[in-house]
């Protein structure tokens, strides 16, 4: 891809460029002196905000879900076995008492 | 030599054996971040350049050179940077490519005036050519003009190029090869008289 240069772009390398006026030097460091530094976030901010976001994710991840609604529904319909315990039992009762 | 077979090292005889030098090798020194008057020494007068290759015009050149610095002294340079050269020219671009941007001069630019670019040599011939040169430049459409700016006077590779424009690699090379094409067409008949072959 880089290959060897030909003379014509060896004499147009050759050529130099024009250095800059010399007062522009203390003209731009001194404007950019000037200039006040931008404050940076600080390390253990950065450091606390991807922890927050970490541990918001990790209980996210780690909490059961809820029951969603066709599971919860076929809960009610089995019954548990005290039920028909109580429920035979009165049944029984009545007949007893016809 | 003895003759006989080396004897195998018997109980309570100590094998002694040569210390081997360790081989660690150390991490490269990471380079140590440069101060701004230092990076104005090394790198403004080709910044410079590379700006005006996007304004055509002096004046905004140094515009936006003043801005690049106060930018560059606004943030910290971060230590370890390898190619330096490189690492500016990226954000330089990116300055040139907002500043365009903000200011929509884009033809303008390519129709302005050519900034003189070159040194004026004391050889009137090499003084013809630069200036030639410099108006063959401003006729080359602004891609092409900053990667042949980037490879004939940055030194840069094509592989950089690519990197500070954000750009193919082939885009830089096909970029490179049509800007000197123009540049060889436009200056052969100056070329050929100052260099006969």
């Amino acid at each position: 891809m880089n290959a060897t240069p030909d003379p014509f772009e060896n004499d147009l390398s050759a050529l130099q460029r024009r250095t800059l006026p010399p007062e522009w030097r203390a003209e731009m460091l001194r404007a950019a002196a000037q200039t006040p530094r931008v404050a940076r976030t600080p390390r253990w901010l950065l450091a606390g905000w991807g922890l927050a976001w970490a541990a918001t994710l990790a209980m996210y991840f780690t909490t059961p879900a809820e029951p969603s609604a066709p599971q919860a529904a076929g809960m009610s319909e089995a019954a548990p076995p005290v039920l028909w315990q109580q429920h035979a039992a009165a049944i029984e009762a009545l007949l007893a008492a016809n | 030599m003895t003759g006989g077979k080396a004897r195998p090292a018997q109980f309570g005889q100590t094998k002694i054996s040569p210390p081997r030098v360790l081989s660690v090798k150390l991490p490269p020194r990471m380079p140590a971040a440069p101060t701004l008057p230092e990076l104005y020494d090394a790198h403004a007068a080709g910044l410079f350049h590379y700006f005006a290759s996007f304004t055509g015009s002096e004046a905004d050149a140094k515009d936006l050179l003043q801005e690049f610095f106060i930018k560059l002294g606004r943030q910290t340079i971060p230590a370890g940077i390898v190619n330096l050269r490189a690492w500016l020219l990226r954000l330089a671009h990116r300055h040139a490519i907002d500043w365009l941007r903000r200011h929509r001069v884009r033809r303008d630019a390519e129709e302005a005036a050519p900034v003189e670019q070159f040194a004026t040599d004391a050889d009137p011939d090499q003084a013809e050519l630069a200036q030639r040169l410099s108006r063959a430049l401003a006729l080359l459409p602004l891609e092409q003009r900053s990667v042949a700016q980037l490879k004939l006077w940055d030194g840069l590779t094509f592989e950089e190029i690519a990197e500070v424009q954000g750009i193919p690699l082939n885009t830089a090379a096909s970029r490179y090869r049509y800007a000197l094409e123009k540049l060889r067409s436009e200056l052969r008949p100056l070329y050929d008289e100052l260099k006969p072959s």
